[in-house]
């Protein structure tokens, strides 16, 4: 066997479905995700956390190492994963599962690790296994879950014990886990003021040359947690409340010293570099403030993203023009819904379309460079007919801001509710149906043949079979908007129109096929294999621009080149 | 297009013609031949899929994606001259 891959502690991030590829009885769709992600439906971007976990870890003097299995496995098609994993040792494998669509890989990887490395302690983090943490010790090949916003010092905790040839009984705080068969739950008691001390070394993430395809760009995390309780998202307030162990504050900061820190790491790449700022809803102005001038010092980021809950302050926007003359500044606002009635009820609808407007044209005077906009399907009181009226406002507002970059985008909010938000937690409450409740039910809904029943909810007002019509016609209208509005070349709009034609053509002739006789035909599964051999073949954005599999952030940095050849060679000699 | 029938002038104009017309920003005052047309904003990453599909079609050439750099795409005297290497380089 070539060498190994050796680490105190190895982060795995597997595909959102294992064994994704070669599948011919299921579409992996252009759905949403893919709009904002220079991602595929697999969803091979892991969370930000392996980074801060790295960097924690190794300034207490453990080795971390991240594996990404999805990458690899997309870039290698012909990877065998068992023999990869043969290849990793360390005496705790760490997986994410932290977005539920992962729910059905994780679980299966976890598996393939336990199978190589039984001696190796398999333990989860991220919100999801928060959630799920004492369903998730059923699994055999998972032994601990540590719960929590922040596992920085549990996790530590737990590689330093384990490297000591600690095997159970554990003191590790938040973490449940199984010692010779028994479920032992340590609490939720970390619960840190500071969030993740510790700052991201950026500074090899990204090839020296790369693709232009792949423009470089990464994310910044000032915090976590929100002040906002929005009844869909398990990253709010009310979720927060319940799920955390945190009651009054729910908002985490990082220090601006450990931001700073982190942004003296940018490298400087041959290619523009973009920063998306997560969460700066959260911020204050000062620290907003403070935070754009220090990434503009840095001199070698061309543009930077915002995230926005209210329409940011006129006098706030000239002094981030100010303090960063020369970058690119975006704002994103997520109203939701055109209809300010149901924008309120997802949380948000703190403003009228009028005032939004207003505050363009006024951010666009300044100086701001571009504001997205994004609206959801899946809202409460939010119909067919709605979701197309906001596709047709976004035609307006366009049509108004002729020569500037507002970029309005609508995407379903699927396939899953959010397990631990309110509308999952209350849904009767909210007119929500939720048909998935516990992970098992996750796992196996991901892998139907029929589209909607993998969706865990629907609405009084949208049901399960009504969405995926409903989405692929707000997208598909808000595309050729874009085209004629000259957001998208007309060019890319007869790729759009080809791509989503071709899936709906797709979908419902599984629909067709399961209802005459709950099968599908040969012919079928040819072509949803063809389908699916080409959607994952690139990275695809909302133009379907094929992209390549590298050069991203969160792809492989760490098995060489020899592992991956000698994994390859023997699946295809196998 | 056959390759050999592309005259030099003739790839430079069909590249800055399609340049002014597919521009991600408002470019009505032209193009300076020497003007980063990354950091513009004249092609992002959509822009350069695309006119890499469009010079592929045009002069009929392959372009591979580590091809795709800021140091080809970097300006229009640039990638004009990168065009033609590989115009060049097709009619071999």
């Amino acid at each position: 066997m070539s060498s190994k891959v050796k680490a105190d502690l190895i982060l795995i991030h597997a595909p959102a479905i294992y064994d994704f590829r070669n599948r011919d009885d299921f579409v992996l769709g252009w759905y949403a995700s893919q709009e904002s992600s220079n991602v595929t439906p697999i969803f091979e971007m892991h969370p930000l956390g392996f980074l801060s976990i790295k960097s924690f870890l190794g300034e207490r003097g453990l080795d971390v190492k991240i594996v990404n299995v999805a990458s690899l496995m997309l870039k290698h098609p012909t990877l065998d994963v068992e023999k990869l994993l043969e290849h990793l040792e360390a005496p705790v494998i760490g997986l994410d599962l932290h977005w539920l669509p992962h729910c059905q890989g994780s679980v299966e990887v976890a598996g393939l690790v336990k199978k190589v490395h039984p001696e190796s302690f398999v333990v989860f983090g991220g919100i999801v296994s928060t959630y799920y943490a004492r369903e998730m010790m059923q699994y055999p090949q998972i032994d601990g879950v540590i719960r929590g916003y922040d596992t920085l010092e549990p996790l530590a905790s737990l590689v330093d014990q384990a490297k000591r040839g600690v095997r159970g009984r554990f003191a590790v705080e938040n973490m449940i886990y199984k010692d010779k068969g028994e479920v032992i739950d340590n609490g939720h008691s970390y619960t840190p003021e500071v969030l993740n001390d510790v700052a991201i070394d950026w500074s090899k993430m990204f090839p020296k040359t790369s693709s232009l395809l792949n423009m470089p760009n990464l994310m910044v995390l000032p915090n976590t947690g929100c002040q906002q309780s929005c009844g869909w998202c398990s990253g709010s307030r009310w979720a927060y409340q319940r799920m955390m162990n945190v009651e009054k504050k729910t908002v985490f900061h990082r220090r601006s010293e450990q931001l700073a820190r982190e942004i003296m790491t940018f490298p400087k790449t041959e290619s523009p570099l973009s920063v998306y700022t997560l969460q700066a809803y959260s911020e204050s102005s000062p620290r907003l403030l403070d935070y754009l001038a220090a990434v503009a010092d840095s001199g070698v980021v061309k543009s930077v993203s915002f995230e926005q809950f209210r329409l940011t302050k006129i006098s706030v926007l000239k002094q981030m023009v100010e303090v960063a003359p020369n970058l690119d500044i975006y704002i994103n606002l997520s109203p939701q819904s055109h209809d300010v009635e149901i924008s309120r009820l997802t949380g948000r609808g703190t403003y009228t379309n009028e005032e939004m407007e207003e505050w363009i044209a006024a951010a666009m005077d300044i100086g701001i460079k571009g504001v997205y906009l994004w609206y959801t399907i899946g809202m409460p009181k939010q119909t067919h007919a709605s979701v197309m009226e906001t596709v047709a406002y976004s035609a307006r507002l366009m049509e108004r801001f002729p020569n500037d970059k507002i970029i309005p985008t609508i995407f379903g909010m699927v396939p899953f509710l959010d397990p631990g938000c309110q509308w999952f937690e209350e849904p009767d409450q909210h007119g929500y149906t939720v048909f998935h409740r516990d992970l098992e039910s996750h796992r196996k809904s991901l892998t139907q043949p029929r589209w909607r029943d993998a969706m865990n909810y629907e609405t009084k007002w949208m049901k399960r079979d009504e969405f995926l019509p409903s989405m692929y016609e707000a997208m598909q209208v808000m595309a050729n908007h874009k085209a004629d509005y000259g957001r998208i070349t007309k060019r890319s709009i007869d790729i759009v129109n080809g791509r989503i034609d071709h899936l709906r053509h797709l979908t419902t002739s599984i629909d067709r096929a399961m209802d005459a006789d709950g099968r599908l035909p040969a012919s079928l599964r040819r072509e949803i294999g063809a389908h699916n051999d080409e959607i994952l073949s690139y990275a695809a954005d909302v133009a379907l621009v094929k992209k390549p599999l590298s050069g991203r952030w969160y792809d492989d940095h760490t098995v060489p080149r020899e592992i991956i050849d000698a994994c390859v060679r023997e699946r295809a000699a196998a | 297009m056959d390759a050999q029938t592309v005259e030099q002038d003739d790839v430079h104009k069909t590249i800055y013609d399609y340049l002014v017309e597919h521009s991600g920003v408002n470019v009505s005052g032209g193009i300076d031949p020497e003007e980063n047309l990354l950091d513009s904003g004249i092609l992002d990453s959509l822009g350069i899929a695309e006119i890499t599909e469009f010079v592929e079609k045009t002069f009929d050439i392959a372009i591979d994606e580590d091809e795709i750099t800021s140091q080809n795409y970097r300006t229009v005297t640039a990638f004009t001259a990168f065009c033609r290497e590989k115009i060049a380089a097709s009619a071999k």
